[in-house]
């Protein structure tokens, strides 16, 4: 998965509506990417990539490009 | 108002999969406004019935440490309506578990009428040692009544 798909399904997760995520977006940046964010990237990450990770290791990320990392590292399925 | 909304375990494979039953009493107080004249069971009711057998399936599944609680209705449908007496029946499935999530995807039949079919994602709160509820007691009487539509332990 490139950064612009990971991009875009990350904003579909969070409900980020009305404008695109960048790699240079964080926490501070997506208000979405809340506790409650988190726990749906958690949810949707092994659901829909077969990506497990904790929530302590998610809470630990700060920015978009970290998560698109993970996205980015994963074989197409 | 008590906000139980299941009445009976039917089905339960615990973590699993989950039948569950709701009567809908004719004096329940949301028919006057909803709506006047055309009494529905609201669609609201209908999701959060789902989410309810979800969380008792999850808690069977050994999560009893922890309440489920609804985290976001990912997708919902309501196709038809049910009024007063209608005899509902829920079906439920735990779609995908994480240490702190599971997914539930569920409908509500009346007879053989699909009312609604959703998608709900579940997270947990902490649970007091000791604390109870009517959850429990729907778990409890599933486990003692014998089952007529499956082979649950008796």
């Amino acid at each position: 998965m490139d950064s612009q798909k990971a991009l875009e399904w990350i904003a579909e997760v969070l409900a980020v509506n009305g404008r695109p995520l960048t790699l240079d977006d964080t926490r501070l940046t997506v208000s979405e990417w809340d506790s409650l964010g988190t726990l749906l990237l958690m949810s949707r990450l092994q659901e829909d990539h077969g990506i497990v990770v904790s929530a302590e290791q998610l809470a630990a990320m700060n920015s978009m490009r970290e998560l698109c990392a993970l996205l980015e590292h994963r074989p197409e399925s | 108002m008590r906000f139980i909304l299941i009445d009976r375990v039917l089905e339960l494979e615990p973590g699993r999969r989950i039948v569950a039953t709701r009567h809908v009493d004719p004096s329940d107080d949301y028919f006057p406004d909803h709506f006047p004249g055309s009494p529905i069971v609201p669609g609201v009711l209908l999701v959060e019935m789902v989410g309810q057998a979800a969380a008792l399936c999850v808690v069977a599944g050994g999560t009893d440490d922890r309440w489920p609680v609804l985290l976001q209705i990912r997708q919902a449908t309501f196709r038809k309506a049910a009024g007063p007496g209608a005899d509902l029946r829920i079906e439920v499935a735990i779609e995908g578990v994480t240490a702190a999530t599971a997914t539930a995807r569920g409908h509500v039949n009346h007879g053989p009428d699909r009312l609604a079919d959703c998608t709900l994602t579940l997270g947990y709160l902490p649970r007091s040692p000791g604390t109870q509820s009517g959850r429990d007691d729907l778990l409890a009487a599933y486990l003692r009544e014998p089952s007529e539509t499956s082979d649950a332990p008796h």
